[in-house]
């Protein structure tokens, strides 16, 4: 049950070879113009394979006002093209109207549960079904928390009825950054609750690990997708490449890795 | 103000101010907003990069990304002002020549 990100330089590729895949995900915002050949593409992409709109710039967490054009926007996508998934990151990106375009930590305390909680169901209310949230990685924590992130995280998609968008390489690279327990992190979060998982590469750079979706997922986040999907089950899995963009067919494998994880822990599971 | 719109001006402040913070944490969202914003105008303004030279634009668009802010979630929705006359030619490089082989803004 895996995917791939669909990025510009295999379009044209995946068209041709139409390679053995169970969804494709883009960026929900990338197809946000009212026309032109970018939707046309992406209707022949949605011929050939589920669709999973991952979204980048909602900033569920902000308490800027909801973007009501963007979510208008993002509404109107997901009426015409049906997608197997929706989803968005549990970060926030504006303040006063400014954004900073990135994915950016939430302090977690119990008012930002209780606002992400409910921006979380005035954007499903507006979609009319169920959105997946992303556990996002992070570089920086806020003091003051009342919870963990895992916590946070789950109590988000527990309150709110939606799901979590399990990142595997973001719970690695956040225990590393923070010193928390990646196993514990995982298992945190009920496995009812996780409704997809990404994997994607990181670099270690001054003392940090830095989320770049730029490399191969290494062993250790492997390990950690064996243990989510040994307690989840199989979920849809996504491989995510943003930088560096190999060719299609490292990302096939990638994806073929990931069957393989997903199947030996079923086994194992039986 | 909650808590948290109070947190989250004083970060975006932070991320935006005229001197990058001293915390390598802090620096590193700094780093990765500016990043992020003159990547957007890189692949808006292709050709005036190619007329400029890399290291020009890169200087340019990162005083752009600092000065004017973005105002949407959607990337692509940056850089509006970006090449208009008077900007990136003249976009507080003081003394700098004009790089050479290239016309003069209208």
């Amino acid at each position: 049950m895996s995917g791939i990100g669909l990025r510009a330089p295999h379009h044209g590729e995946v068209l041709r070879r139409r390679p053995a895949l169970d969804f494709l995900e883009v960026h929900s915002e990338n197809f946000f113009a009212a026309g032109g050949p970018a939707l046309a593409e992406l209707e022949r992409f949605r011929e050939a394979y589920p669709l999973s709109l991952h979204g980048v710039g909602l900033s569920l967490g902000s308490t800027d006002p909801l973007d009501e054009t963007h979510l208008r926007n993002l509404a109107g996508l997901v009426r015409r093209f049906d997608p197997l998934l929706v989803s968005e990151h549990l970060s926030w990106s504006s303040a006063g109207g400014r954004h900073a375009n990135d994915l950016l930590p939430l302090p977690y305390t119990r008012e930002a549960l209780a606002h992400v909680v409910a921006r979380i169901g005035r954007v499903q209310e507006a979609l009319g079904r169920e959105i997946l949230v992303e556990n996002v990685s992070s570089y920086l924590a806020f003091p003051g928390a009342d919870m963990t992130e895992a916590q946070f995280v789950a109590e988000a998609a527990r309150r709110s009825g939606c799901r979590v968008l399990l990142d595997v390489n973001n719970v690695y690279v956040n225990a590393a950054n923070h010193g928390v327990d990646a196993n514990a992190w995982l298992d945190t979060v009920p496995a009812a609750l996780v409704g997809e998982i990404h994997v994607a590469g990181h670099e270690a750079r001054g003392g940090l690990l830095i989320d770049t979706h730029g490399a191969r997922v290494c062993d250790d986040v492997w390990a950690l997708y064996a243990r989510a999907v040994e307690r989840c089950g199989p979920r849809p899995t996504l491989v995510e490449w943003d930088t560096d963009i190999p060719s299609l067919d490292v990302l096939l494998e990638e994806a073929a890795t990931a069957d393989g994880i997903a199947r030996r822990a079923a086994e194992r599971a039986a | 103000m909650s808590a948290l719109a109070a947190l989250q001006r004083d970060f975006v402040a932070r991320l935006f101010a005229a001197d990058a913070p001293q915390d390598p944490r802090a620096r590193l969202y700094r780093d990765n907003a500016l990043a992020t914003l003159s990547g957007a105008l890189a692949a808006t303004y292709p050709v005036v990069r190619r007329l400029v030279g890399d290291a020009f634009f890169g200087e340019a668009a990162r005083r752009h990304a600092l000065a004017v802010p973005s105002r949407s979630g959607d990337l692509n929705a940056y850089g509006g002002t970006f090449a208009g006359p008077g900007v990136v030619w003249n976009c507080g490089f003081g003394t700098s020549p004009r790089p050479t082989g290239t016309a003069s803004p209208p």
